[in-house]
């Protein structure tokens, strides 16, 4: 089943013929993903009715209005990175905002810029730092859209310093019966872009929770997003040529340190030390898969390094020095740094090792991320084993230790996963260390059996943190349902909210909370 | 023809059908039925129906209009707490809650008739945690009662202007109240919290949300979802939508030693431009400005005496600026700021000091009351003339003097001096956004005083509104205000407050709804 008799004359007729397309030469490449089992399972399946392409605000609130009206479902889409893009069922348009790429407007002295959804991190960043500003790009690549990034996750590099979940300001959100709802200084026509928070209601606590709602709410058009000062050259000062390439940043004001702990317990006290001192912009613990894909120009070069590399990178933490007022700061918090290492047994890794070449792209990648496209390149497919939840450093260690890495190591030995016996994590810092996340990483073939075993070790992750009353990995659509009973029945909530602004349930109708259940 | 017409509406007959004294019974019945089901849902010394106890909640320190409670209700537990509200929920019996003893922007009010809840005998300081740098606190906790127990665990409350002595510290998060840090990473507090839900379900946001903190294997500080961000959501909703138990907040590094700067200026446009470029360097702790009416009324020794010699002497307005040193190599991390901080300083042709030349006292007097409340018998704002009418709002610093203009435009229309105008600007977020107040003294028991202020107020709120001030915090008639801009908004709010709140009874009549 397609659209309703009418609805595609009705959406070429508001967007003109040229902005709306059901060839199947075009649909199925929306019907597709790059992730894991639901490459296999579920894309291909369904190819979305058609494609539409707004240009404006006014497009999308058309596009939704004759939705409603002819009762068809669409997905609003970004760069179109996650599951949830992909339509799964047939009746189903996906509005794809490649006509709305414009950086509508940069405040460089209240540090916002304005966006439309298919404007990426890698562009507004280079605009950016034209000013003196930057923004913390997500971990899944510069190349993604800034508001899409934002609905779902807004994670990053120099989350650290920057935050997490704190990027959002005004927006304009066409919510699913097709009203334009301002969010934040929006509201007052006089008032600008500059902040998120509703006059009266704040709204902006529906607009996502932790993690998006993955179109299941209406569409974004343009969204304020914070810029951070940035003290560095006004192009990203790269040198070399994919890829053999890496960052120069200035010395006085950008400082990188490797460290190395004699166990992850101490690399943790030691992630709580510098959050306590208030020093640093990017605190991470780097995994060695992680750490050698990105610095592998091939496929070969990492497969010969990695045994060898898996012993000697152990319980690193990455942790880069931003000197934003001067290089006085870097001096200050240099010597903090070294006095906690000092303590905490821990040993710098020597610029000039080979371990330091491998690993000296860190501080480019927490700037710009660029290189997480290698991760794919180990094994076909790549995920994390649970991540995306929010709580304090010591639940993150603790989730990764206590049920995390006996689900990796299961798949392991069934051999669907990539061999890594580290039990090291992109463990992150946000907020001078007030919240952290985990992602246990996991490589695994682009084949059924692994892509099972994958998502089904994602799920358990869901029941594990639940029956521990544990921080829960973000539940994907149905998985709500697990954590839902035991988190105050929350998913009962979204769903009665979702109803009352989506009463025809068109908006991604299984998201954020799928309506029933799933079977079995 | 008929010899009589009969009346269409017989104006004498009660609406209901019965003798109007039988009427006032059957309310009086009600009403001592309702108290005795409370008594017995309470215990009766938990229900007070004292009236001069009801007439004292009846009004506040606001223009708003007056609003009675039937009783004040004080449960002894979260158990009866929700017990309460599904009491309430199968009576329709409204409820407001209550956190501290002062009220001042009317929010409090009882305004549609119903019950108010007292919590401010909740005090008890739940959990403190070092290493996460949190504090779990209950309605009735205050500054002075929190920064006593954290300061024991070397860490700081984050603490608003000079609070009362009874401000409860978690309506102050809860209204989002702007404290005198304006690191980025302070400036959302709020980890987690416990709802009672309009229904009497419990709710709790965030890592919270997964059980109760006595089995919860969380260290309860993820402050997002569960599948909302409900900590925004209740964020300045005045109780509309339930009733927060307890609220886990963030508690910083208490500073080994601190070094303050005052930097005076005839000009608020010379000191905002200092304080961007001060916030862009991500330097110091505290920073915000005051103008010479507000300085005054925090330093003067007696009134008016002292103020209004003060008031001649201290420059236009002042930037107060402090910079902490924390456990390790405190005094070096004091001096690369410093050294920065005053090289800024000299880019923009000022001169901060380490006091202020016409006020000996400043220097002590802010070294003492970072991290205190006011502790006068009357406040701060009042001490000119009894009271004071705030007007404030959230705006970016580039437009405060064009606010401030307008606002003495306004003031000057209805004959209110300006010079006893007190005005706050507290950078938000590294300055990429500010409060800023407006404190307009009164006299509270001279009616034309009153009268020519609460329409200062109304007039002034609509002049900045259409400058584009953004009124986060809604109260009383800037709600109405907020509401009339935007239908949509409007509307999406009333449907999530039906759906949160089905028997609608909840603080009504507040946020517009």
């Amino acid at each position: 089943m397609g659209l309703p008799e009418g609805a595609y004359q009705a959406l070429a007729n508001a967007l003109g013929a040229e902005n709306i397309c059901d060839d199947p030469a075009v649909t199925s490449g929306y019907s597709y993903m790059w992730l894991i089992y639901s490459t296999h399972a579920q894309s291909g399946r369904y190819r979305p009715a058609a494609v539409v392409l707004p240009r404006s605000t006014q497009d999308v609130q058309t596009i939704i209005k004759i939705a409603n009206r002819y009762k068809f479902n669409y997905i609003p889409v970004g760069t179109n990175l996650l599951p949830p893009t992909i339509p799964a069922r047939a009746d189903t348009i996906i509005i794809d905002p490649k006509r709305m790429d414009s950086i509508v407007e940069i405040d460089t002295q209240n540090m916002f810029a304005v966006v439309e959804p298919y404007v990426t991190y890698a562009q507004l960043q280079a605009e950016a730092m034209k000013h003196g500003l930057t923004i913390t790009i997500a971990e899944a690549g510069a190349q993604v859209s800034v508001v899409a990034n934002n609905m779902f996750q807004g994670m990053g590099g120099t989350g650290h310093k920057f935050g997490y979940n704190r990027g959002v300001l005004g927006c304009d959100w066409v919510l699913p019966n097709g009203d334009l709802l301002h969010i934040g200084s929006r509201g007052n026509t006089n008032a600008d872009w500059f902040w998120g928070d509703c006059a009266g209601m704040n709204l902006k606590g529906l607009l996502r929770a932790d993690s998006g709602h993955c179109g299941g709410m209406g569409m974004v058009t343009r969204m304020a997003v914070k810029l951070f000062p940035y003290p560095g050259p006004q192009t990203f000062p790269v040198k070399g040529a994919n890829p053999n390439f890496e960052v120069d940043f200035p010395k006085d004001r950008f400082k990188l340190n490797l460290i190395k702990f004699p166990d992850r317990k101490k690399l943790i006290e030691a992630m709580y030390e510098v959050g306590h001192a208030e020093i640093a912009a990017a605190v991470h613990e780097e995994p060695a898969s992680m750490v050698l894909s990105g610095a592998s120009p091939s496929v070969e070069y990492f497969w010969q390094k990695y045994p060898d590399f898996m012993k000697q990178w152990r319980n690193v933490l990455s942790v880069t020095l931003i000197g934003f007022s001067s290089a006085r700061q870097i001096a200050y918090e240099q010597k903090v740094l070294d006095a906690i290492v000092k303590e905490l047994g821990g040993s710098f890794i020597d610029e000039g090792s080979e371990l330091w070449a491998i690993g000296q792209d860190n501080i480019g990648e927490q700037i710009r991320t660029g290189l997480s496209n290698r991760l794919f390149r180990i094994a076909g497919d790549f995920f994390v084993i649970g991540g995306f939840g929010f709580d304090s450093i010591d639940q993150s260690y603790k989730m990764s230790e206590d049920y995390m890495w006996p689900l990796i190591e299961q798949g392991q030995k069934k051999g669907h996963f990539v061999p890594d016996d580290t039990h090291n994590d992109w463990l992150n810092s946000y907020q001078l260390g007030h919240y952290s996340e985990t992602e246990p990483l996991i490589y695994f073939e682009h084949d059924l059996d692994a892509g099972a075993s994958f998502i089904n070790s994602y799920a358990q992750t869901v029941v594990e943190a639940v029956k521990r009353r544990m921080c829960t990995t973000w539940p994907l659509g149905p998985m709500n349902y697990i954590s839902g009973p035991t988190m105050c029945n929350y998913h009962e909530l979204v769903l009665k909210i979702k109803k009352a602004v989506d009463p025809r349930l068109t908006s991604n109708p299984d998201y954020p909370v799928p309506q029933e259940p799933p079977k079995g | 023809m008929a010899d009589t017409v009969l009346a269409k509406v017989d104006y004498l007959k009660p609406l209901e059908d019965k003798p109007y004294s039988q009427v006032v019974t059957d309310r009086q019945n009600f009403s001592s039925q309702q108290k005795a089901c409370l008594e017995k849902l309470l215990g009766a010394e938990h229900v007070c129906t004292d009236p001069a106890a009801l007439d004292a909640l009846s009004r506040d320190k606001s223009h708003e209009e007056a609003g009675r409670p039937c009783c004040i209700l004080k449960p002894e537990n979260l158990e009866k707490l929700c017990a309460l509200v599904k009491y309430a929920n199968e009576t329709s019996l409204p409820l407001t809650p209550l956190s501290s003893g002062t009220h001042t922007y009317g929010n409090a009010l009882v305004r549609m008739g119903g019950a108010a809840i007292d919590l401010s005998g909740w005090k008890h300081i739940e959990n403190i945690d070092h290493r996460n740098r949190s504090a779990r606190v209950q309605p009735g906790v205050t500054y002075g009662q929190l920064q006593e127990a954290l300061a024991k665990e070397q860490l700081r409350a984050l603490f608003p202007l000079l609070p009362r002595r009874d401000q409860s510290v978690l309506t102050s998060n809860l209204e989002a109240q702007p404290k005198l840090i304006p690191e980025f990473n302070y400036s959302e507090p709020v980890y987690t919290m416990e709802i009672v839900m309009p229904t009497g379900d419990i709710f709790r946001t965030g890592t919270a949300a997964l059980g109760p903190p006595e089995l919860n294997k969380s260290d309860m500080v993820g402050p997002w979802g569960p599948g909302f961000d409900w900590n925004r959501l209740y964020t300045r909703s005045q109780g509309t939508l339930g009733i927060v138990t307890w609220m886990n907040i963030m508690a910083e590094p208490l500073p080994s030693r601190q070094k303050l700067f005052f930097t005076a200026s005839e000009s608020l446009q010379v000191l905002v431009d200092f304080t961007y470029r001060v916030q862009r360097k991500w330097l110091g702790y505290d920073c915000f400005i005051l103008n010479r009416t507000a300085l005054a009324l925090m330093l003067a020794q007696s009134m008016p005496g002292d103020y209004e010699r003060l008031k001649k002497r201290l420059p236009a307005y002042i930037q107060i600026f402090c910079i902490g040193g924390l456990r390790r190599f405190p005094d070096e991390r004091i001096a690369w700021q410093e050294a920065d901080f005053l090289e800024t300083a000299r880019e923009c042709g000022l001169a901060p000091q380490p006091g202020i030349s016409q006020a000996p006292r400043a220097a002590a007097f802010f070294e003492q009351n970072l991290l205190r409340c006011w502790d006068g018998e009357l406040y701060w704002k009042d001490r000119l003339k009894g009271a004071s009418s705030d007007i404030f709002f959230v705006t970016t610093m580039n437009r405060t003097s064009r606010f401030v203009e307008a606002m003495h435009q306004e003031a000057i229309k209805v004959s209110v001096p300006t010079d006893d105008m007190g005005i706050y600007v507290q950078p938000i977020e590294n300055g990429r956004a500010c409060h800023l107040e407006f404190m307009l003294p009164y006299d509270p028991v001279d009616r034309y005083d009153c009268s020519r202020m609460r329409n200062l107020h109304g007039s002034a709120s609509r002049r900045m509104y259409g400058l584009g001030a953004l009124f986060t915090r809604a109260y009383g008639a800037w709600a109405e205000m907020v509401a009339s801009g935007s239908a949509v908004q409007f509307q999406t709010a009333k449907m999530v407050k039906d759906v949160l709140d089905p028997k609608n009874i909840m603080n009504l009549g507040k946020l517009g709804l």
